[in-house]
């Protein structure tokens, strides 16, 4: 299976198994090893992530899903976004 | 040049012992009726209770605006404020605040936050802040130097755009001045018009461009190279130097791409209002269409060089140059100001508008005119959805389709709006105001709080944004806190946003902070990337005294309460706020990221002021709660204040 994990215009194309389940939690866990700068940006240290970030899946909130069990498939999109105020 | 009397500006500064670093010690007072000026010094415990800017405004102004004052008349005061830690080297101590009795928001207290360079070189200048009454006979412009202020004839500049009036200025008295002034749209007192500084940046909302336009004053000219004394130049050096190696957040989109880096992922998120509040960003403004007026478009401009305020280490401001095409800029050799994400949201996302390069001619006549950039295209959202609606016809439009997306309607009726032409006169002075002049027409579309057009971040995205929205003695403000504004190494619970219980002490806690970062002179984005733990101790490193957590968070508290009751005895009662049913979620959108949600805020509202210890009907504060904060020469005026009472909140005992 794979997937695209994005933040902003940086993308990330990851590769699973085709018979693992994988959810968006998992999806974000995976970059750890290879992206660790990415990771510590997304996740606190307990490996949760960190509330000023919304994750996506091809374009609608997590919320309207499973939140981070939001479980996905081939081609997704996980798109990661800081909340920031603008002025 | 008009006599000064008597009243000259005095050498007399306030002695050693008297004030701490990061003051210059004084306030200039000017008579614009009688010219005359006269030096302020400050108290040491003025400053320690309120801090600077608009908290040391507010606590003044209670005392020398009266009650019921014409917002446009001379008896209001305008002020141009600077904190402590403006014009030091504290992260990033670059604003100042503008502040008076607003035309736009039925006369309560209104302020305006600003960066550039204006705010330090006030300072410089010798002053920590300049407060403005009476109404001069013909145009002036007040000109500090060193310490020397004059007023000066600006019959010559009357009319001029921003952009040609600092050229003058800077022809007139040298190139290392800096400016605060207002375009035509300000001299017409337009409540959409706004202050502007370094021809580009802008202390925009509560409609201060029309006071200063009622007081026939042009601009305040400041130059100067004193120092702003330092408790611990070591010290704040050393603590710069740290705070700037840390890990911050959001550095390194604000530092790429500015605030124009989060407009496609907002539309995408629901932050961003879409179609007049109307529309989902997903289905509305897909992220195709986005990503026109987002980031990598933005900063691949041609001629894109970043802009810093002073002191600046983040730089999220940037110049661009656009020569050609049916939106070449006209001004400083085509070259114009980057869009920041409220601009490209209320004229791109907003309007359904995707070409960038209006919105850059747009911003070049906004800056130029002295027009709010909210403020506009908010009103210009109202009446495109009048005009798609069938309530308006293009007879009325001075024959613009006024139709979502349409960027040379949009880019002319701004101008219109700047130069109260046509049309554009129904408009000058906001939703408001057009609404009523049109004969209330689109009551849905009209999306404002108390006459204040709400900017691009939606509390149906952020739940925690209402309070602030509709509690804040300036309405539909983000920069007034709330849970959209959370700083680095804050201790509070968050939990999930759209449960709307227990939710006051934490959104108290963040009302609070805010106004310490806003009167200290500190930039939002300093205050967003870096450990709030760096405010006290950089206060402490510059003024001397001794800041900690809860004692700032007390202070804000007294800053919020001053604000508060300034409106409260002009007999405003921001629970009688109208609530725009779009905001809110009323009835909820059907589509997009926020679909279904309808924010829950008398409960929000309910519990914040419960735990402020503040009527739940009237808002006034309890004598208690006044006690607690040292407020004690309130508690008499807030027992006479007259303001409506509010139905009870449901659920209420």
């Amino acid at each position: 299976m794979r997937l695209r994990l994005a933040c902003g215009h940086r993308k990330l194309w990851l590769h699973f198994p085709e018979d693992m389940p994988v959810n968006v939690a998992q999806a974000l866990q995976s970059v750890k090893d290879k992206y660790p700068e990415v990771y510590e940006r997304w996740c606190d240290s307990k490996g949760r992530l960190r509330s000023s970030l919304a994750v996506f899946v091809n374009s609608e909130h997590t919320r309207y899903r499973k939140g981070m069990d939001t479980e996905l498939s081939d081609g997704d999109e996980v798109y990661v976004i800081p909340i920031i105020a603008g002025g | 040049m008009i006599s000064l009397g008597k009243e000259q500006v005095h050498e007399t500064r306030a002695k050693e012992d008297e004030m701490s670093g990061g003051y210059m010690g004084k306030i200039l007072n000017v008579n614009l009726t009688t010219g005359k000026t006269q030096e302020e010094q400050l108290g040491q415990e003025l400053c320690r209770d309120y801090i600077g800017g608009y908290g040391m405004a507010a606590r003044l102004l209670y005392d020398r605006i009266p009650a019921g004052a014409n917002p446009l008349g001379p008896d209001n005061i305008l002020g141009l404020l600077t904190g402590p830690l403006t014009g030091t080297p504290a992260v990033i101590g670059s604003r100042f605040v503008a502040v008076a009795k607003s035309p736009k928001t039925a006369g309560g207290w209104g302020d305006a936050n600003c960066g550039g360079y204006f705010g330090p070189h006030l300072k410089f200048a010798g002053y920590d802040g300049v407060f403005l009454g009476g109404a001069a006979p013909k145009p002036l412009y007040l000109f500090i130097n060193e310490g020397k202020a004059q007023l000066l004839d600006a019959s010559d500049l009357w009319g001029l755009g921003v952009t040609t009036l600092e050229d003058v200025l800077k022809e007139r008295h040298g190139k290392d001045i800096q400016i605060c002034s207002i375009g035509p749209a300000g001299e017409m007192l337009s409540l959409t018009a706004c202050i502007m500084n370094d021809k580009e940046r802008a202390a925009g909302r509560s409609g201060l461009g029309a006071v200063m336009g009622s007081k026939r004053l042009k601009a305040v000219v400041v130059r100067g190279r004193m120092k702003v004394p330092l408790h611990d130049k070591e010290k704040i050096t050393e603590l710069r130097k740290k705070i700037l190696k840390q890990p911050a957040p959001f550095f390194e989109t604000l530092h790429n791409y500015g605030t124009c880096g989060i407009t496609h992922d907002s539309a995408l998120s629901g932050d961003s209002p879409v179609k007049n509040w109307g529309g989902a960003g997903t289905v509305d403004f897909p992220s195709e269409r986005a990503r026109k007026i987002s980031d990598k478009a933005v900063v691949t401009l041609e001629g894109y060089k970043p802009y810093a305020c002073w002191g600046c280490p983040i730089a999220c401001g940037g110049k661009v140059v656009q020569k050609s095409g049916r939106f070449a800029l006209e001004l400083s050799n085509e070259v114009g100001h980057k869009p920041e994400y409220e601009t490209l949201c209320m004229f791109g996302t907003n309007l359904l508008n995707d070409d960038l390069a209006s919105i850059v001619k747009i911003n070049e006549i906004c800056n130029n005119l002295g027009l709010d950039t909210i403020t506009v295209g908010a009103t210009i959202g109202y009446i495109i959805e009048c005009y798609e609606s069938g309530l308006l016809t293009k007879k009325d439009t001075d024959g613009l389709e006024m139709t979502w997306g349409n960027a040379e309607t949009i880019v002319a009726m701004t101008e219109k709006i700047g130069r109260r032409e046509g049309f554009g006169d129904v408009l000058a002075d906001g939703i408001r105001v057009a609404w009523e002049k049109l004969g209330r027409i689109g009551t849905e579309y009209a999306v404002h709080i108390e006459g204040e057009e709400v900017p691009a971040h939606d509390p149906k995205f952020t739940p925690g944004l209402a309070p602030a929205y509709l509690l804040a003695a300036t309405p539909a403000r983000h920069t007034q806190g709330g849970e959209l504004l959370i700083p680095p190494g804050l201790e509070i619970t968050q939990g999930d946003k759209y449960v709307y219980t227990e939710k006051a002490e934490t959104h108290w806690k963040l009302l609070s902070l805010v106004e310490v970062c806003n009167a200290a002179g500190l930039c939002m984005f300093g205050y967003l990337n870096y450990p709030i733990q760096a405010i006290p101790e950089q206060l402490a490193a510059v003024t001397g005294w001794d800041y900690e957590m809860d004692g700032m968070q007390k202070t804000g508290t007294r800053i919020f309460t001053m604000r508060h009751a300034f409106n409260l005895r002009e007999g405003l009662n921001p629970l009688t706020r109208n609530v725009p049913g779009r905001l809110v979620g009323t009835p909820p959108l059907s589509e997009g990221n926020v679909r279904g949600v309808t924010v829950d805020y008398k409960t929000l509202n309910r519990e914040l002021l419960e735990a402020a210890g503040w009527d739940t009907r009237t808002t006034v504060p309890s004598k208690e709660s006044l006690r607690r904060l040292g407020m004690d020469f309130l508690i008499d005026d807030m027992a006479r204040v007259n303001v409506p009472a509010a139905a009870p909140f449901p659920n209420s005992d």
